[in-house]
């Protein structure tokens, strides 16, 4: 399959976080390792908590940071002259979340001409017991 | 609606408006919340948008949203405090909201069994109405953890 290699570094990267106001907001971070690729990470934070007895992240927030997720890793690999923009996402949300760090990663499952989609998981301590999955699907354009 | 009911919805909008970081976040306003449904309200903030490009508020935000509204809709229908899950969520983007446009979120659970629930919701623009978001969501009912009603005494009572 069409496997791009990344065109941004992890610093440009964190510019790409920088200009968006929500993605700074949060706090977004990401790595860049030869193993995984692009890591995702959303610092925790009280604002994140879904459920104040059980202290679990809200659902939704695990659902945009895949989204994000999901979009970083597009982003990443086509550039920055394109246009990446979520259009579809399914959330399964596989076991309970604690007030901890999310980390998440995204692998491309098509790259089409118009549309790309995205798988993408996110864990907290554990990478091989993913907390929930996305199917993302994104539009692709030119900038401008 | 007997005391009971009330005092659920009570319960209910004390774990949405007080437990919820995302709530005090956003800045939600529950407007309405009973077993027809929920809506609430969602002013626009420029802390929140795409880029420094794109004023809209970013899409990320529509999502936590609208997982918030089916969620309350599912509770509210269950007509219990006992703690819920979000086990799928499908969102479609339809398109993104206007720059400085506060936004509407309105959900309704359709159907429970076997402690499923599933809702369904849309965001809509408070000033031109236009259609921004659809949604779909199953919820499980029951999950681990202690009673939502517990919370009136932990967050201090509405």
């Amino acid at each position: 399959m069409f496997n791009p290699a990344y065109q941004l570094s992890a610093e440009e990267l964190a510019g790409l976080i920088e200009n968006s106001p929500y993605l700074r907001r949060f706090g977004y971070l990401v790595d860049m390792n030869e193993e995984q690729g692009l890591v995702a990470q959303l610092p925790f934070s009280e604002r994140l908590i879904g459920n104040a007895i059980i202290r679990a992240i809200h659902g939704g927030v695990v659902a945009s940071f895949l989204e994000n997720t999901a979009w970083l890793e597009v982003s990443a690999k086509l550039g920055e002259n394109i246009t990446v923009r979520p259009f579809t996402t399914t959330n399964d949300y596989l076991r309970p979340t604690e007030d901890q760090d999310l980390f998440g990663h995204a692998r491309v499952t098509k790259w089409g001409k118009r549309s790309v989609s995205v798988v993408a998981t996110a864990w907290q301590s554990d990478p091989d017991k993913p907390v929930s999955q996305a199917t993302c699907h994104l539009l692709i354009s030119k900038k401008g | 609606m007997n005391a009971a009911q009330i005092d659920f919805l009570a319960d209910v909008k004390v774990f949405f408006e007080k437990g919820l970081g995302p709530a005090k976040d956003f800045a939600y306003e529950i407007v309405k919340c009973d077993s027809d449904g929920a809506i609430i309200d969602m002013p626009y903030n420029a802390d929140f948008a795409t880029s420094n490009e794109d004023k809209s508020m970013h899409g990320a935000v529509m999502t936590t949203l609208i997982d918030t509204c089916l969620g309350m809709a599912a509770l509210t229908k269950s007509e219990s405090t006992r703690p819920i899950a979000t086990v799928d969520l499908r969102v479609d983007f339809l398109q993104p909201g206007a720059a400085l446009n506060d936004v509407r979120c309105q959900c309704h659970s359709y159907h429970i069994r076997n402690d499923i629930a599933y809702a369904e919701g849309s965001i809509t623009d408070k000033t031109n109405g236009n259609l921004l978001i659809k949604a779909m969501g199953t919820f499980m009912l029951g999950t681990k953890g202690p009673d939502f009603s517990q919370l009136k005494a932990k967050l201090g009572g509405v």
